[in-house]
């Protein structure tokens, strides 16, 4: 123990006589103060009288609301809540099963289409030769839209949301619209063969890729086949769907 | 009026050796009145309260330094004490466990307090203006006017020691009250009480020897 520890125990725990003769001058005169503390501390020890009653106590326990208790599990409440919550969000955000719209954005075939519109090559340019060219060796788009409608693809939930098919079903709209998007009659002009070998490739490779569905998801409805045939007067190409209930022509 | 601290010991209480008085002091027990004021006793708990009041009231008293703040420290102490009975484990004495619910009021109140308390010092410091007014300890002026300058000295260092050092100060060298209480009053162990009680008076002593060097 320090020295002044020492001189602080000994006058305010008592001991301080026996100390004081192996104390030096300083030391003495410190331990004379830590005595003064020590009795103006007692002297504090006198208060004012206390005017508290019996009748000041019961009105205020009476007129407190009781405190709630919280229960002691409360804590767990707020990662279950947490959990509960980010459960619902993921359940909302998940989509919902669309048979009529597009959802082939895996499709291999699909990425020349999402080419945006201001990326299409004007005419004439060498540019537009070589999307000929690609074209010429995928199926039309609208056969893309095709096999959208027709291959129902297990597509994991997470990602579903976050590629959702709009830009290819636009697209398609985009691809309807014969101002928009001439290259594609252009290559339907071009050969009527190659579109209905396209046509029958393109069923090859849905017929390939169409993968065993999980348990409890919707089958899809009847292939439609399309078939693109020329008109004999002005040349041009067009495609009809077959075989399904709803007969929709494309171009042309 | 001022209480003395002797006249509260005997509330406090020393064993009673007579053994005919043995089923009156059982029944009367602090035990005894919480389990009836646990039990709907209203009246049991007004005992209680008149029994340790004053316990209650000079503690807080010498946390806050003021009567009107003691008092309504001291009503709240209780109503805290009644609101929260199903929480008291008989392992510790009712007045400890009193004692650290009036800690920790007194606590919380005067850190809200703090620009308050600067306007305390000032009036304590006014009292001390009128003190040479007061009768002395002794017959002698000056060393009477020497002890009140000490005392005032002294109120003013506690005033304004941190509220953990001033509460220590209070329960061992105002209230007088064993290390093994302040232990499980402040919920640490007796080695701690000690180091406590030792810093307390450490921090004492420097603000009272700087206030009495700057008087002189």
């Amino acid at each position: 123990m320090k020295r002044r520890d020492e001189i602080i125990h000994a006058a305010f725990e008592g001991g301080a006589e026996s100390l004081r003769p192996r104390l030096d001058r300083a030391g003495k005169k410190e331990l004379d103060g830590l005595i003064d503390i020590k009795s103006a501390l007692k002297s504090l020890a006198d208060v004012p009288e206390c005017q508290l009653s019996n009748e000041h106590l019961r009105n205020a326990v009476l007129n407190r609301p009781s405190v709630p208790t919280r229960p002691r599990t409360y804590w767990l409440a707020t990662p279950l809540v947490m959990a509960a919550g980010l459960a619902a969000v993921f359940f909302l955000s998940r989509p919902q099963p669309a048979t009529n719209s597009p959802v082939a954005e895996r499709s291999g075939t699909s990425v020349p289409a999402t080419l945006p519109i201001e990326s299409v090559p004007q005419k004439g340019s060498a540019e537009e030769h070589v999307a000929v060219k690609v074209r010429d060796n995928v199926p039309a788009p609208s056969v893309v839209a095709a096999q959208a409608a027709s291959t129902t693809r297990p597509v994991r939930r997470h990602h579903a949301a976050s590629k959702a098919p709009k830009i290819d079903s636009g697209l398609v709209v985009r691809l309807a619209d014969s101002n928009t998007f001439d290259g594609a009659h252009e290559a339907a002009n071009r050969s009527t063969a190659s579109d209905v070998a396209a046509t029958e490739s393109y069923k090859d490779v849905a017929a390939s890729e169409s993968l065993p569905t999980a348990g409890g998801a919707v089958e899809s409805a009847p292939e439609p086949v399309v078939v693109i045939t020329r008109d004999t007067g002005n040349g041009a190409s067009e495609a009809q769907e077959v075989k399904a209930p709803s007969n929709v022509v494309f171009g042309g | 009026m001022m209480v003395a601290r002797s006249a509260l010991r005997l509330n406090l209480g020393m064993p009673v050796k007579s053994a005919s008085m043995d089923t009156r002091i059982e029944r009367d027990s602090d035990e005894a009145l919480v389990a009836s004021a646990r039990n709907g006793d209203f009246a049991a708990f007004e005992t209680l309260f008149e029994r340790h009041r004053n316990l209650v009231y000079r503690f807080v008293y010498q946390m806050s330094n003021r009567r009107d703040d003691a008092e309504d420290l001291t009503q709240e102490v209780f109503v805290r004490a009644y609101q929260n009975l199903h929480r008291y484990r008989d392992e510790a004495k009712f007045t400890t466990w009193l004692l650290r619910i009036a800690t920790n009021l007194a606590t919380d109140r005067a850190r809200m307090a703090n620009r308050r308390q600067a306007l305390e010092n000032q009036e304590s410091g006014a009292q001390g203006a009128l003190a040479w007014m007061t009768v002395g300890a002794t017959e002698d002026p000056v060393e009477n006017l020497e002890h009140d300058r000490r005392i005032e000295a002294v109120k003013r260092a506690l005033s304004a020691l941190p509220d953990h050092h001033r509460n220590v100060i209070v329960l061992r060298d105002i209230e007088e009250m064993d290390y093994k209480d302040i232990a499980v009053t402040l919920n640490c162990t007796v080695g701690g009480a000690k180091l406590r009680v030792l810093r307390a008076r450490r921090a004492l002593r420097d603000r009272v020897t700087a206030l009495l060097a700057d008087e002189v």
